[in-house]
């Protein structure tokens, strides 16, 4: 049977990024691929050496869009760890609120864009329609929609109080209505079982060897997240993580399908629960020595490296995204399958291009 | 965070260990130091940080550790790309232009001597 | 497609939930991050803002001592963070909770430190 080998993207309908597939095919079935990046590197490691350390939580905040407010999180983090700073408890709550509301936003664009690959229209707009709420909370609560710049080091900029918690409440109610419409679609669906079930399938061991994570590691059967090193306030809220047996898209689907349901309980367990007092503390020094740090993020495990000399500029800066330890999945899920199955499979470990690419 | 100095030599058999032990490997970072590179390899085990770290002279070669594990060759070309580090025998080899295009500045990640 | 049935009528019966842009404007949040004006007439010319901003948007030409000072604020390359208007000991600054409207035109380019 005679090889045939072509490009899927850089530009492809459903890639809202720019990523290329060399996808070698023999017949209908792909047997080879081999990922293209490098579209849209933006050399931010390179520019966080030569700002000062406390302005890089804006520069970090900017490797991604969707989760903006977890890279700053993660970074914010690091600082802290490498200068000793105890962040106020009332901050921490906080952080785990917009974290969570994050994390719905990223799961609620990723679901729409599920099922926009899949044609199915009317449910990527309501589900976008959706996600238009939480936006609504964040740009309330922390002043933009998304890049909130709302995580510091040693705490947070904005208090969430009394009237404005109300209005916060009433929102989330709102969207809960409005998920709890939308949720069952998502899992019974005859055409997105269909298009889902069986294919992209990732098997457990494999998973794990090449270094999975996220949600993509936890449908292949790992109870695998970064939540349970208690980070921030996670310890207090506890959680369990959300796991499937599935091992292909439609396992992938559910669990980002439940997780939307663990997030937004997360979100109010957070926001009842508040602690009173301080939410930010003064940050006085310069980082030295070495640390690191994992976060999870909606993509998967977040993490950073960073060493510094004394001085107010950081030595380097390592940031690992979750979609650059994802990208290798591919290499797995796609030989073997359909050639009409490849941009939902692409789609199912939700990439993010420009977080790769940093 | 638990560290393990080790020689250049004996990272094929540190990693190949720490595999077998259940270990996912996290990621590769690179730091320039002057003389020399020190590149360290994340793993997480149990829940914990375990870095491999190893010094080596900047002329000197590294063998890639992506056949034992395929998601460390990303990693490998990434640092091949912002460091000009030499890393043989990587599973898929982009010859560093992976991230950098063939116009943009070559190892910008080098200190300025 | 059948549970989704449901949803799709109550759309139908309801009318639309997007605005019709120009005519109805979406009013902003109390607190939100918009626009940032500088009045120079109430600048004390301390530097906080410049040494402050992330972005390196603004600047500050000129010396004390000549009496020629003034403060350069950049639009394009401000990220409206925000931290020179919570620094400024004198109310300078001032940020609006309306958006700036958009612009096509460059005046100058980006991070030459030169006032636009």
């Amino acid at each position: 049977m005679p090889r045939i080998t072509f490009p899927f993207g850089p530009q492809h309908p459903v890639l809202p990024e720019a990523i290329q597939l060399q996808l070698t095919c023999e017949d209908e079935k792909v047997v080879e691929v081999t990922p293209v990046i490098g579209y849209m590197h933006r050399g931010i490691e390179k520019a966080a050496e030569g700002n000062p350390f406390v302005n890089n939580v804006f520069l970090c905040e900017r490797v991604c869009g969707i989760c903006s407010f977890m890279h700053a999180l993660t970074y914010c983090q690091l600082i802290e760890g490498l200068m000793n700073i105890n962040v106020p408890p009332r901050a921490k709550y906080l952080r785990v609120f917009w974290s969570e509301l994050s994390r719905i936003h990223s799961h609620m664009l990723w679901i729409g864009l599920l099922a926009d690959a899949l044609g199915f229209e009317s449910l990527f707009m309501q589900c976008w329609r959706a996600r238009e709420v939480i936006l609504d909370v964040l740009e309330m609560t922390t002043g933009q929609r998304v890049i909130q710049s709302s995580c510091v080091i040693g705490g947070v900029r904005r208090n969430i109080d009394g009237e404005l918690a109300k209005t916060v409440f009433n929102l989330l109610d709102e969207f809960k209505k409005q998920w709890d419409a939308i949720s069952p679609v998502v899992q019974k669906d005859y055409t997105i079982r269909a298009r889902t079930e069986g294919k992209g399938i990732l098997p457990k061991e494999q998973a794990w060897e090449l270094g999975i994570v996220g949600p993509t590691l936890r449908a292949s059967g790992w109870a695998h997240d970064c939540r349970l090193l208690g980070y921030a306030a996670y310890g207090e809220l506890g959680f369990q993580p959300v796991v499937e047996e599935g091992c292909d898209s439609y396992a992938r689907t559910l669990v980002r399908v439940r997780e939307v349901d663990q997030s937004l309980e997360l979100a109010y367990k957070a926001l009842n629960n508040l602690p009173e007092g301080e939410i930010a503390v003064k940050v006085k020094g310069f980082p030295e020595g070495e640390a690191a740090v994992c976060v999870e993020q909606p993509r998967g495990e977040l993490f950073e490296y960073a060493r510094g000399n004394g001085t107010p500029h950081l030595e380097r800066l390592k940031i690992r995204t979750p979609t650059f330890a994802n990208i290798p999945a591919l290499l797995v899920m796609l030989p073997g399958s359909e050639l009409a199955d490849v941009p939902v499979i692409t789609l199912s470990i939700d990439p993010c291009i420009a977080c790769t690419e940093r | 965070m638990r560290d393990i100095n080790i020689d250049k030599t004996e990272l094929g058999f540190r990693v190949k260990e720490l595999i077998d032990d259940k270990a996912r490997f996290i990621t590769a970072t690179c730091i320039d130091e002057g003389e020399f590179f020190e590149v360290i390899y994340h793993f997480e085990k149990d829940s914990e940080l375990v870095n491999l770290r190893t010094r080596i002279n900047k002329e000197e070669e590294l063998t890639s550790i992506s056949s034992i594990i395929l998601g460390a060759a990303l990693s490998e070309n990434e640092m091949k790309d912002f460091f000009g580090i030499k890393i043989k025998d990587i599973a898929i080899d982009f010859k560093g232009r992976m991230l950098l295009s063939e116009e943009s500045p070559v190892t910008p990640l080098l200190k300025l001597k | 497609m059948p549970q989704m049935l449901s949803n799709i009528i109550r759309n139908l019966v309801r009318g639309p939930v997007t605005r019709r842009y120009p005519k109805t404007k979406r009013t902003a949040f109390p607190g939100v991050r918009g626009e940032i004006v500088v009045f120079e007439d109430r600048c004390c010319y301390c530097g906080m803002c410049s040494r402050g901003c992330p972005a390196n948007a603004i600047s500050m030409t000129g010396s004390r001592k000549n009496g020629d000072i003034t403060l350069g604020y950049n639009p394009f390359a401000c990220i409206y963070c925000g931290k020179c208007v919570e620094m400024c000991p004198c109310c300078a600054l001032v940020m609006y909770e309306d958006q700036a409207p958009p612009r096509y035109k460059m005046e100058r380019k980006y991070r030459e430190n030169t006032p636009v």
